[in-house]
């Protein structure tokens, strides 16, 4: 089987990866996720960042004047672009380096799963953003009711159990990484102070549902009225679809069940949805998530376009219905939330990073590799000056980048979810017309490079950062740490850290367990590290390495505090040198 | 620190608390029980019974209620002899221990010829969240408080070290299997045994169910 073969391929990889970095003395630092902390993702919809010469749609960002705030983010001379990189080459369509697709299972006519080589209409883009895989989805259905879109992906699993169902932000919650959907008009009241989310009676305002009144938005509405007024657009139209927020598909991260909505103020994941009307309060506050997802509404995200004329930047109107509109639209909402962002705290401290990600491609025809999609990554860690990447990327390498940031490992042989381990598309190989209506128009020839596209693999989103901020791996080594125990009278804190090896092969290498920005003292110390994280305590885990998959734990114990909770940076160190 | 011998039987029993959806448990309850036969002439009596719950990253709210205090052979002195933090109730009724401090914790002596105590604990279990590295969960220890020496707690063979004889980490999903318990080491050598009994209403829930099932039996013994 195609999926499979690919997996091994890469299990292969990861292998001669980790054999190479035990050669060379040191594996992998876990402490390198340090790097970037907070993530935003800013999700927009279906125009392309370019589309070489078709001209169906007036539909691309780059270049068009309807675009002024995204187009000064790619302008080298303009200030905007200082901390900004984006891809040149952010395709739709998946293929791996022989030309096949490895996004799903074949094609409609063989089982009806749908088209090999591109993954259309939005939703199962935004599945994809969280699986690593569409899973099946190739429709816009809401999570439940008659169309049920987790019941069908539920059936997915079970017959194709090759495929892993877990979700980004679920690996993340189990691993006490905090995540937030920030979805625009939901979480908010009716003009009888209920959630509109779930009571979708009366009229939607602008107050937003205090915890113990917010429900999981699973239904998908729109509407307007005067008590209700748009923060980035002005108007009283509100336009929420729930197929443009991936976790709301996935048991785990929606706190319901395969076939049954919760949409009471109880349910438990309620906590990780808030209004994007409460993300100021939240920038203001510094109490955003470590991984953050901006879900603006179908106006504010260019789907759909305001019934009236939209001003914007000075242009005297854009067409209500128009497709300019939809682009002004959008780059109005990403002209007041990316600046809203930067100016926070939280990306002053200089560990954050903006990603405004379009979720398909239009046109025709809408696969080829001259229609891109938008991939800018604002950032202090960037390379910046609006660095133009030209590797291939795709939805798999922002999967990819946030589990290596983040450092969660998913149940799968290589740890990554899906297809966040096959690493975009590649230069070399034979394009396959897949259905015979979704080919590479003009791409025909057996041979690359074809114009549009692009350099070379990539792996992840490194590329677009300074050399070392993004994690060239999982993590091998996973931490659970207990609680602390206080004996009040030797007034030491104490804790145990279990340490596993989640590789399919031992390490040999020494382990140590770093405590960086540790605010206290750690009195059973073993030194201070001078190559990681330097001037550090440490403790040795293992000096001799850790078989496969196998555990151990180390005692840890600190001295009180001056005040507040202990706290500290722990990570796992693999070397054969100093620590 | 000179005792002898001693046997503390720490026997923690059954959960109970579900919430929605029905996969994730907010609360966990259980009972625990301290046999101190073992302590009984001990010329380091009075010993206390010491409860805390430490606040581990410090980013979510969790609070550990005890209740249902019983106690054998003797009594409680009535009054705390130690505490620290956010702690309020009594030993008498309900004592309740939350995270507001780094420590939180309440200590009270019983009498030299206590022969065990038990009681019920019920923990909020709400995980830790941290934007970067390790969460860190708040957790509740118990410890036995030797007041006539300045060695401290009671010895145990906790791994971190605390001389703690119970420790529950606090975090969604919580089940009795992650509540340790540990014996007590040399000079105070003993052994805890670990014993699983379910609360009163999952006794009788158990009783119908194999009274259901045992009816079920005969009457397709009977059919065939």
């Amino acid at each position: 089987m195609r999926t499979s073969s690919i997996r091994r391929t890469h299990g292969g990889l990861l292998s001669a990866f980790v054999l190479g970095c035990l050669l060379s003395g040191t594996f992998m630092v876990t402490a390198a996720r340090a790097q970037v902390t907070t993530v935003f993702y800013i999700l927009l919809e279906n125009r392309c960042w370019t589309s070489g010469t078709d001209i169906s749609y007036s539909n691309v960002i780059k270049g068009n004047a309807a675009c002024p705030y995204l187009n000064s983010l790619v302008t080298a001379s303009n200030t905007n672009s200082a901390q900004v990189s984006y891809a040149t080459a952010y395709h739709n369509v998946l293929t791996n380096a022989t030309g096949d697709a490895v996004s799903m299972i074949g094609t409609t006519a063989t089982n009806g799963f749908g088209i090999g080589g591109s993954v259309h209409p939005s939703e199962p883009n935004y599945v994809f953003m969280e699986a690593g895989s569409n899973l099946s989805k190739y429709d816009d259905n809401d999570p439940y009711g008659s169309t049920n879109s987790v019941a069908q992906i539920a059936n997915f699993l079970a017959k194709y159990p090759q495929y892993s169902g877990e979700n980004l932000c679920a690996l993340l919650q189990n691993n006490g990484i905090s995540w937030r959907a920030y979805v625009e008009g939901t979480c908010l009241e009716n003009n009888s102070g209920q959630d509109y989310d779930s009571a979708l009676t009366g009229n939607l305002t602008n107050t937003v549902a205090p915890p113990g009144v917010r429900t999981m938005p699973l239904v998908s509405f729109s509407g307007s009225n005067s008590s209700y007024t748009n923060e980035y657009n002005g108007s009283h139209q509100w336009n929420f679809a729930v197929k443009h927020t991936g976790s709301l598909f996935f048991p785990a991260t929606n706190g319901s069940t395969v076939t049954t909505p919760n949409t009471s103020s109880t349910n438990i994941e309620i906590s990780h949805y808030a209004p994007l009307e409460q993300l100021s309060s939240d920038l203001a506050n510094n109490t955003v998530a470590a991984y953050n997802v901006i879900t603006p509404d179908q106006y504010n995200d260019g789907h759909t376009a305001l019934s009236g004329t939209f001003v914007y930047n000075g242009v005297g109107g854009y067409a209500g219905g128009s497709d300019l509109a939809r682009l002004a639209q959008m780059d109005n909402f990403c002209s007041i939330v990316v600046p809203e962002i930067q100016a926070s705290a939280n990306y002053q401290a200089g560990h954050t990073a903006i990603v405004i990600w379009t979720d398909e491609t239009e046109g025709s025809p809408q696969d080829d590799y001259y229609h891109t999609l938008t991939e800018i990554v604002i950032s202090p860690l960037c390379k910046g000056n609006a660095y133009a990447g030209t590797l291939n990327y795709t939805h798999s390498s922002d999967v990819a980048t946030m589990q290596e940031i983040f450092g969660v490992v998913a149940n799968t042989p290589t740890g990554y979810l899906n297809d966040a381990a096959n690493f975009s598309n590649a230069t070399t190989g034979t394009p396959v017309n897949y259905d015979g209506t979704h080919g590479f128009a003009g791409q025909t020839a057996v041979g690359q490079p074809f114009p549009g596209f692009g350099t070379g693999t990539a792996q992840d989103l490194s590329d677009l950062f300074t050399p070392g901020t993004i994690p060239s791996g999982l993590p091998g080594l996973s931490l659970t740490a207990s609680g602390y125990a206080f004996n009040r009278h030797t007034n030491v804190y104490t804790q145990t850290v279990t340490v596993t090896n989640v590789l399919s092969q031992p390490i040999t290498g020494s382990i140590y367990l770093v405590l960086a920005n540790l605010n206290t003292t750690l009195n059973n110390s073993a030194g201070t590290t001078v190559n990681n994280a330097p001037g550090s305590p440490y403790v040795t885990v293992s000096a001799g390495g850790l078989a496969a998959g196998a555990s151990t734990t180390v005692s840890l114990q600190f001295a009180p505090p001056s005040s507040g909770p202990i706290s500290d940076q722990m990570d796992s160190l693999i070397t054969t040198n100093q620590p | 620190m000179k005792l002898t011998p001693i046997l503390l039987a720490c026997g923690v029993a059954a959960l109970a608390f579900t919430a929605t959806p029905a996969a994730r448990a907010t609360s966990l309850s259980y009972y625990v029980t301290i046999n101190t036969t073992s302590l009984l002439g001990n010329s380091d009596a009075p010993f206390s019974l010491d409860l805390q719950l430490a606040q581990g990253s410090g980013n979510v709210t969790n609070s550990v209620t005890l209740s249902n205090f019983s106690i054998s052979g003797g009594t409680f002195a009535g009054s705390s002899n130690y505490t620290d933090g956010s702690e309020s109730g009594s030993l008498g009724s309900t004592l309740t221990l939350t995270n507001a401090d780094l420590n939180n914790e309440f200590a009270e002596a019983f009498s030299t010829g206590v022969t065990s105590i038990a009681f019920k604990v019920t923990e909020t279990e709400n995980s830790e969240e941290v934007t970067s590295g390790t969460p860190v969960p708040d957790q509740f220890n118990v410890f036995l408080d030797d007041n006539n020496t300045s060695s401290g707690f009671v010895p145990s063979t906790a791994p971190d070290g605390s001389d703690a004889i119970l420790e529950s980490a606090l975090f969604e999903n919580a089940t009795l299997s992650s509540v340790k318990t540990y014996s007590t080491t040399s000079p105070d050598a003993g052994v805890v045994t670990t014993t699983a009994v379910p609360e009163p209403s999952s006794i009788g829930m158990l009783a119908m169910a194999a009274v259901g099932t045992v009816g079920f039996a005969v009457r397709r013994f009977r059919r065939a």
